[in-house]
C-alpha cells in the first residue's frame, strides 16, 4: 500500500495524521511527536538510509515522492521528520563503512539526526564559522554554538561543521558526527526553541558545546574536508527540498480547486469564471514544470551525479520560488479563506503558505544557489557548444521507464566539468523534432505547438549562452546582472527539462502539458505566448478529476 | 407611446442581445435587465452606449432605476434627447 | 499633524519605548489589540482624522489622512485597521449618504473615541455584496426588523454602533439595498447574538466578529439616505476606502524596508556588510522605487477625490489593484534578504514577519484585486473613446504633494466615471522633459494608444463578470499607465533629481513587458544612496520624506 493510504484520510479528524490535528499542533506550537512516531512505525526512516548500509533507499525519485506525500499533508511534519535524512546524508557521502553502518542502525531505529552548519552571526558564510574542534589526542574538543538548527534539541545525532584549523579557509573545517548520548550533560546546552513564522511546531533551536570531547572516529571524511563534504551533501538535500515544495503545491492547488468548484458568486461557480480557470490552469502548468525540474534532479543523482552541482542549484533556486508564486495565485482565489484559520478546511492554506516560505530560505537561499550557478558560467558556456558530456547518462536520466541504478553517493563534484547535459542537449532535441522520423510519427500524437515553442526556447537559450560566454566572472563583486542571467538559466533549464522528458517518454502526457509548460516558461523568458493553452490544461485536469 | 420610443426599444433590444450574445428575438422588453444577468456595474456599459447613441448625458445609474427595456425606452423618450 | 502623532508614539526601534515594535509583536502573539497603542491613539484623538472639519474633526484632505494613518500602520497594522481604518470605512457611508443628524451623531461618537463597525460582509457572498441576504423588512408596527448574519467584521463586538449593509427590498436589481446606522444601545438585547471570534493568520489582534439578528427592531430613521440607494452609496464610499487603505499600507513597507536596511547594514557576511552585496543593494533600490510608485499613485488618487471626484470610481479601484500587489511583492523580496531573520518571531526583526502577515489583507480585504479590475471593465470602452489620448489636462493641483485642497464633496462622487479620465493622457511626454524621462514616458503613451485599440475591440461579455483574462489584462495595463502618469506628473510638479521617476517608470514599464524592469546601474546607485541617507537621517521613505522620531 502506498504511504498516503497507510496514513489514512487526512480530512477525517480521527485520523492520526489529519489536517485538524496538524492545525491544532500549529496553534499550540507543538512538535508532531505522535505523527512522527507513526512515520517511524511505517518504516520511513529506513527510506533515508542507502541499501548498502542496511536501509531501503535505492531510488531518489521514490524518496522525493515520499517527502512530497508527507509535505502535502503537512510541512511541519515533513521538515521535522526528513531532517534525519539531512542529518545523516554527510555520512552517506563521505563516511567510512563502519561509521555509516552505525549511523544507519540508529536512523532506522528512529533516532533523530540533525545538521549543524549555521551560526547565529554568520548565516550563509560557512567559512566564517566559529565553532571549533580542537585536535587533542584521540579526538577533538568542541566549543561554540550552532543556532537555528532543526531538531537540535530533539536530535541525538548531529552532523557538525566545525573549524579544525584556527586559520580556517576551505580546508580548515571538518565535519564531525556528534552523538549527544555519549556526551556528559555539562558538555553541551540545547538552546531554547525559536518561535517561527511557519512550521511553528518544528524544533528549531540550537546547541552550544562547552569543550565537549569527541572521539576521532566521529570525523566524517578527512580532517579539513568538511566544507567539501557539506557542499556535496547539499546537492542531495537541495534536491530533497523540492519535494517539500511539490507537496505544498499539491495542497495549494487542491485547496483552490476545491473552493472554486463549490463557491458561487454572481450566480455562477467561481470555477466557471474565465480568470479562475486561467489561474488554475497556469498553476497546473507551474507545478508540472516544477515537477519536471525535480524529476531531472532526482534522477540526476543517479544518472549524472557529476552534474549535480548545477542541477541541484537550479532546483533549489527555482522550484521553491515558483511554488511561492503558485501559492500566492491560489491564495488570491481563496480570498479571506486563505487568511482565516478556522473557517475553511482547518486553515490548511494559511498554514502551508507560512510553512512553505522556509523552503526558499534554508539549505542555501536562492542567492547562494544562484551564486553557485554564476561561478559555473564558464563551464556552462563552454559545454553548450559541445553538447551533453555524458549522452548515455542523459538518456538514462530522461527515460522514465529505465531503471536508474543505485545512487553512488561518492560521485558528486564541486564543479560540473561537463556543464549541464540537459541544457546542452536542447539543440539536439529540437533538431530531432523536425527530423523525418517514422518511428516518432507512429508513436506520438500530434506535436501541436510544441515544436514552435521549443524553437523559441532554443533561441532564448542560444542568446543566453552567448551572454554567459561574454560574462567575465568577478567572484567578489557579483553584479546584479549576473543574477538575472542565472535566473534566465533556471528558466531555460526548466524548459529543457519539460521538453526532453516529454520527448523521451511517449505516451506519458498528451501534448497540452508541454505546450502549457513551455508557454509558462517562455512568458517568463520575455516572449509573449498565447496563454489560452492554460484554459485547455484546466479543462483537461477537470476531465481527469 | 411615440415612434421614437419604439425605435429606441428596438435599438435597446439589439444592444442587450449583443451584451448577452443572444438572438434579439429572445429578449423580452418587459423583463428586468437584472434577470438577464446584467448586474449593477454592467449597467454602466449600457449607459455609455445609450449616451453615445443619443448624444445625451445620463445618470450612470439610469438602468438601475428603469429596469426593463420598456421602462428605459419610455424614460429616454421623455428626455427627448434626439 | 503626522509629526505630532509620530512624536507621541515615539521611536518604534527604541527598546525603552513602551509602544515599540517588540510591544506590538507581543500583542500580536497574544492575539490582542495593542492596548498601550490604543490608549495613545485615544489620547491623540485619532478618530478626529475621519471627521470632516465641518463636524468638528480634522479631516481636510484624504492625502493628509493617509499620511497620518501611515504613522499608525508603519507600527502596527492591527491598530491601523482595528483602531482606525474600520471606523473610517464605516464613516464614509455616513458622509456620503447620511443626513445632518446622522452625521452629527457619527461625529460625536468618533470624537468620543468610540468604535463604529462597518458591517457588510457575509461569508456566503463575499465580494458579491449585491446578493447579500441580510435583510431589513418592515415589521408589524412599520419598524424595520433585521434578520440574517454578518461575518468576519472588524470590531463588531466592541463597537458602540454599526453601519450595516442590508437588503431592503426583495426585488432583484440595484435599488434594493440600503445602509443602516444603528446604535447597539437602541436594540433589544435578546435579538442580536454574537458569533465566536474568527481567528486569522495575520491581523491577529484585530477582533473579527460575527452577528446573527433575529427579528431585531431598529429605530426609525436608521436608514442612511434614500432607502434603496445602498449599492450606489457603497460604490461611492468605496472610492475613498479603496484609495486610502492601500495607500496607508505604504507605511508597512516603510518599516519592512527599514528593518531590512538595519539588518543589511548590521549583518556581516564574507567579511563585509550584507548591504555591500551588489545584488542586495539593487533589490533594496527597486523596492524603494516600488514604494514611491505606490505613494505617487495613491496620493494622486487621493487628491483626485477632491479635485476630480467624478473620475475616481476608476482611479480608486486601480490604486487598490496596483498598490496591493506592489506592496506584497516588496515585502516578499525583502523577506528573502532577511532570510532566517524574517522567519523567526523573536529578536530585533520579529516585527517584519508580523507586518508581512498583516499586509496579506491588502490583497483580498474589502474587495478582491480582480474584483477591482472588474469594476473598471464596464467603463473601459467609454474611457477609451472619450478620454484616452484626448482628455484635457487635469488641474495642476492634482500633482502638488501637500498642496491645499478643496473640501471633499461627497455628492460629487458617482458610481461611474462615464468616460472621464484626465490622468492617463497626462502621461504624454512633452518637449520640456529630459531625454531619459521623455523616452520612458513615450512608452506609456504608446501603451495607451494600444490600449485604446484593445479596449475598442473588447467583446460585450468581456466587460462583465465573465471577462476573459485578456480583458482583465487590459484593465491592469491601464492601471499601470495611470500609475506611471502619477509618478511622471508628481515629478514634473515637484522637480528635483529625476532619478526616482526614471526608476519608477522603468519598473512600471517592465510590468508591461517593455524592458526587464531592472534599474540601470547609475539609477540604482542613486536610489540606494538616497535610501541610506534617509535611513541614516531617520526620514520616511515616501515622497514627503518627513523626519521620524528617534
Ligand atoms: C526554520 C529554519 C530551520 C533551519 N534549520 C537549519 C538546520 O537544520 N541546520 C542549519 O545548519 N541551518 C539551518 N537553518 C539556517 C539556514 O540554513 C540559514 O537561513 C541559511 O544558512 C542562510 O542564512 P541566513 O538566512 O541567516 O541569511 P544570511 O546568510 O545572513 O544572508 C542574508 C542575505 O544576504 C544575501 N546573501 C547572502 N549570501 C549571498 C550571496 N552569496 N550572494 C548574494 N547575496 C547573498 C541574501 O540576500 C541573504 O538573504 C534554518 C533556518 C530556518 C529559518
Ligand atoms: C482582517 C479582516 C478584516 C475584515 N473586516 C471587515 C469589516 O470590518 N467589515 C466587513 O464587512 N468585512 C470585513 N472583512 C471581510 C472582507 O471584506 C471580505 O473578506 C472581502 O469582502 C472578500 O470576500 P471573500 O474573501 O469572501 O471573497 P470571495 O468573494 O469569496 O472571493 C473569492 C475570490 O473570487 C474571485 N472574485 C471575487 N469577485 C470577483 C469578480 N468580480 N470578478 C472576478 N473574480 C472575482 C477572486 O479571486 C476572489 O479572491 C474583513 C476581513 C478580514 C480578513
Amino acid at each position: 500500500m502506498d504511504l498516503d493510504t497507510l496514513l489514512g484520510d487526512p480530512a477525517d479528524p480521527d485520523t492520526l495524521f489529519s489536517y485538524a490535528r496538524c492545525a491544532e499542533l500549529d496553534r499550540r506550537e507543538e512538535f508532531p511527536e505522535e505523527i512522527c512516531r507513526e512515520l517511524d512505525r511505517l518504516g520511513l526512516p529506513a527510506r533515508y538510509v542507502p541499501a548498502e548500509h542496511g536501509g531501503t533507499l535505492t531510488d531518489y525519485p521514490e524518496l522525493l515522492d515520499l517527502i512530497r506525500t508527507i509535505a502535502r499533508r503537512d510541512l511541519t511534519v515533513a521538515v521535522g521528520h526528513a531532517k534525519s535524512y539531512l542529518g545523516s546524508v554527510s555520512v552517506w557521502v563521505a563516511g567510512g563503512r563502519a561509521q555509516a553502518g552505525a549511523v544507519a542502525a540508529d536512523v532506522i531505529a528512529g533516532v533523530p539526526a540533525s545538521w549543524g552548519l549555521t551560526e547565529r552571526t554568520h548565516g550563509s558564510d560557512l567559512l566564517a564559522g566559529e565553532v571549533r574542534a580542537t585536535p587533542v589526542p584521540g579526538g577533538y574538543r568542541v566549543t561554540g554554538e550552532k543556532w537555528l538548527i532543526n531538531n537540535a534539541t530533539r536530535g541525538s545525532l548531529l552532523s557538525l561543521l566545525a573549524r579544525t584549523d584556527p586559520d580556517g579557509g576551505p580546508r580548515g573545517f571538518s565535519l564531525l558526527l556528534i552523538d549527544k548520548r555519549e556526551l556528559d550533560g555539562a558538555d553541551y546546552t540545547c538552546l531554547p526553541k525559536v518561535p517561527t513564522h511557519g512550521i511553528r511546531g518544528a524544533d528549531i533551536s540550537g546547541i552550544a558545546f562547552h569543550d565537549a570531547p569527541v572521539p576521532e572516529s566521529a570525523l566524517i571524511g578527512p580532517e579539513g574536508g568538511g566544507l567539501e563534504v557539506v557542499l556535496k551533501a547539499l546537492q542531495l538535500t537541495r534536491t530533497i527540498c523540492a519535494g517539500l515544495s511539490l507537496g505544498a503545491a499539491d495542497q495549494a492547488i487542491r485547496q483552490a480547486e476545491g473552493f472554486t468548484a463549490e463557491r458561487r458568486l454572481y450566480g455562477r461557480l467561481l470555477s466557471e469564471m474565465p480568470h479562475v480557470r486561467r489561474t488554475l490552469g497556469e498553476a497546473h502548468a507551474a507545478r508540472f514544470v516544477a515537477e519536471a525540474v525535480t524529476t531531472v534532479a532526482a534522477r540526476g543523482i543517479h544518472a549524472l551525479p557529476s552534474e549535480m552541482s548545477v542541477i541541484s542549484a537550479v532546483t533549489k533556486a527555482f522550484v521553491p520560488a515558483r511554488v511561492d508564486e503558485l501559492i500566492f495565485a491560489c491564495g488570491e482565489l481563496l480570498g479571506t479563506r486563505a487568511f482565516l484559520t478556522e473557517v475553511h478546511d482547518h486553515g490548511v492554506f494559511q498554514k502551508l503558505a507560512r510553512d512553505h516560505r522556509v523552503v526558499s530560505i534554508f539549505d542555501g537561499n536562492s542567492f547562494v544557489n544562484e551564486n553557485a550557478l554564476i561561478n559555473q558560467f564558464p563551464v556552462l558556456a563552454r559545454g553548450y557548444r559541445s553538447g551533453p558530456a555524458d549522452g548515455p547518462g542523459l538518456s538514462r536520466l530522461l527515460d522514465l521507464s529505465a531503471a536508474v541504478g543505485g545512487p553512488d553517493h561518492s560521485g558528486f563534484t564541486l564543479v560540473s566539468r561537463g556543464g549541464c547535459g540537459l541544457v546542452q542537449g536542447l539543440q539536439a532535441a529540437v533538431d530531432g523534432l523536425s527530423a523525418p522520423d517514422a518511428e516518432r510519427a507512429r508513436q506520438r500524437q500530434d506535436l501541436g505547438t510544441v515544436e514552435a515553442r521549443a524553437r523559441e526556447l532554443l533561441a532564448h537559450c542560444d542568446d543566453l549562452h552567448a551572454e554567459l560566454a561574454a560574462y567575465a566572472p568577478n567572484p567578489r563583486e557579483v553584479p546584479p546582472e549576473a543574477f538575472v542571467l542565472a535566473q534566465r538559466y533556471e528558466w531555460c533549464f526548466a524548459g529543457a527539462a519539460v521538453l526532453q522528458l516529454w520527448l523521451a517518454n511517449p505516451g506519458w502526457k498528451d501534448q497540452v502539458w508541454p505546450e502549457a509548460a513551455l508557454t509558462y516558461v517562455l512568458a517568463r523568458l520575455g516572449s509573449n505566448p498565447d496563454r489560452a493553452i492554460f484554459d485547455r490544461l484546466f479543462d483537461e485536469t477537470r476531465e481527469r478529476a | 407611446m411615440s415612434d421614437s420610443a419604439d425605435d429606441l426599444r428596438g435599438w435597446l433590444v439589439q444592444r442587450v442581445a449583443s451584451y448577452l450574445e443572444k438572438d434579439p428575438a429572445e429578449i423580452s422588453t418587459s423583463v428586468s435587465l437584472t434577470k438577464y444577468g446584467l448586474d449593477s456595474v454592467y449597467a454602466f456599459v449600457m449607459c455609455g452606449d445609450i449616451e453615445d447613441h443619443l448624444n445625451v448625458t445620463l445618470e450612470p445609474t439610469v438602468a438601475w432605476d428603469y429596469r426593463t427595456i420598456d421602462a428605459l425606452a419610455e424614460h429616454l423618450d421623455t428626455l427627448g434627447g434626439r | 499633524m503626522s509629526e505630532m502623532l509620530e512624536k507621541l508614539l515615539g521611536d518604534p526601534w527604541d527598546p525603552a519605548n513602551p509602544v515599540n515594535h517588540a510591544a506590538v509583536v507581543a500583542a500580536d502573539e497574544r492575539q490582542e489589540m495593542f492596548a498601550e497603542g490604543e490608549r495613545l491613539l485615544d489620547e491623540y484623538g485619532l478618530n478626529a482624522e475621519f471627521v470632516p472639519v465641518a463636524f468638528g474633526g480634522r479631516l481636510t484632505g484624504v492625502d493628509r489622512l493617509v499620511r497620518v494613518m501611515r504613522s499608525v500602520w508603519r507600527r502596527d497594522p492591527a491598530l491601523g485597521l482595528g483602531y482606525g481604518a474600520s471606523s473610517f470605512i464605516a464613516s464614509v457611508n455616513v458622509w456620503a449618504a447620511g443626513d445632518d443628524g446622522q452625521r452629527r451623531a457619527f461625529a460625536d461618537l468618533m470624537l468620543a473615541n468610540r468604535k463604529i463597525a462597518s458591517v457588510y460582509h457575509e461569508l456566503a457572498h463575499g465580494n458579491d455584496f449585491a446578493r447579500a441576504e441580510f435583510a431589513a423588512t418592515p415589521g408589524p408596527g412599520g419598524r424595520l426588523l433585521l434578520n440574517g448574519r454578518k461575518e468576519v467584521v472588524t470590531n463588531l463586538e466592541r463597537a458602540d454602533s454599526m453601519v450595516i449593509f442590508t437588503r431592503t427590498s426583495d426585488e432583484e436589481g440595484s435599488r434594493s439595498h440600503s445602509q443602516l446606522f444603528v446604535h447597539k444601545a437602541d436594540l433589544p438585547p435578546d435579538r442580536m447574538t454574537y458569533l465566536p471570534r474568527f481567528p486569522s493568520s495575520g491581523m491577529r489582534g484585530v477582533q473579527l466578529g460575527g452577528v446573527v439578528f433575529d427579528d431585531c427592531p431598529i429605530p426609525d430613521g436608521s436608514v442612511l439616505g434614500t432607502p434603496g440607494r445602498g449599492i450606489e452609496t457603497a460604490l461611492c464610499s468605496f472610492q475613498l476606502t479603496r484609495t486610502a487603505l492601500p495607500s496607508m499600507m505604504v507605511g508597512v513597507v516603510d518599516t519592512g524596508l527599514r528593518a531590512t536596511l538595519r539588518f543589511a547594514t548590521a549583518r556581516a557576511l564574507y567579511g563585509r556588510s550584507v548591504a555591500a552585496i551588489p545584488q542586495v543593494r539593487s533589490i533594496l533600490a527597486e523596492v524603494y522605487a516600488d514604494l514611491l510608485i505606490c505613494d505617487a499613485f495613491g496620493t494622486v488618487a487621493a487628491r483626485a477625490l477632491h479635485l476630480l471626484p467624478r473620475e475616481t470610481s476608476v482611479y480608486a479601484s486601480l490604486v487598490k489593484y496596483v498598490v496591493s500587489k506592489q506592496l506584497i511583492d516588496a515585502m516578499d523580496r525583502l523577506s528573502l534578504i532577511l532570510g532566517a531573520h524574517f522567519y523567526i518571531r523573536e529578536g530585533v526583526y520579529a516585527v517584519f514577519q508580523k507586518l508581512l502577515r498583516d499586509l496579506g489583507v491588502i490583497g483580498f480585504g474589502h474587495a478582491a484585486r480582480v474584483a477591482c479590475l472588474a469594476t473598471v471593465l464596464p467603463q473601459i470602452r467609454q474611457l477609451a473613446r472619450r478620454s484616452w489620448l484626448t482628455a484635457d489636462e487635469p488641474p495642476a493641483g492634482l500633482f502638488q504633494i501637500g498642496g491645499e485642497l478643496p473640501p471633499l464633496d461627497f455628492a460629487a462622487l458617482t458610481p461611474s466615471a462615464a468616460g472621464r479620465d484626465s490622468l492617463s493622457t497626462a502621461v504624454l511626454p512633452d518637449a520640456a522633459l529630459p531625454g531619459e524621462v521623455a523616452v520612458l514616458a513615450g512608452l506609456f503613451a504608446d501603451e495607451l494608444g494600444l490600449l485604446k485599440q484593445d479596449a475598442a475591440e473588447l467583446r460585450p461579455r468581456d466587460l462583465g463578470v465573465d471577462a476573459s483574462p485578456e480583458a482583465l489584462r487590459v484593465a491592469a495595463r491601464y492601471a499601470t499607465v495611470l500609475a506611471a502618469s502619477s509618478c511622471l506628473n508628481v515629478w514634473r510638479a515637484g522637480g528635483g533629481d529625476p532619478a526616482w521617476v526614471v526608476a519608477a517608470l522603468t519598473r512600471l514599464a517592465g510590468q508591461l513587458g517593455r524592458g526587464s524592469g531592472r534599474l540601470p546601474e547609475a539609477i540604482s546607485r542613486r536610489l540606494f544612496d538616497e535610501l541610506l541617507d534617509r535611513h541614516g537621517e531617520n526620514r520616511g521613505f515616501d515622497l514627503a520624506g518627513l523626519p521620524l522620531p528617534g
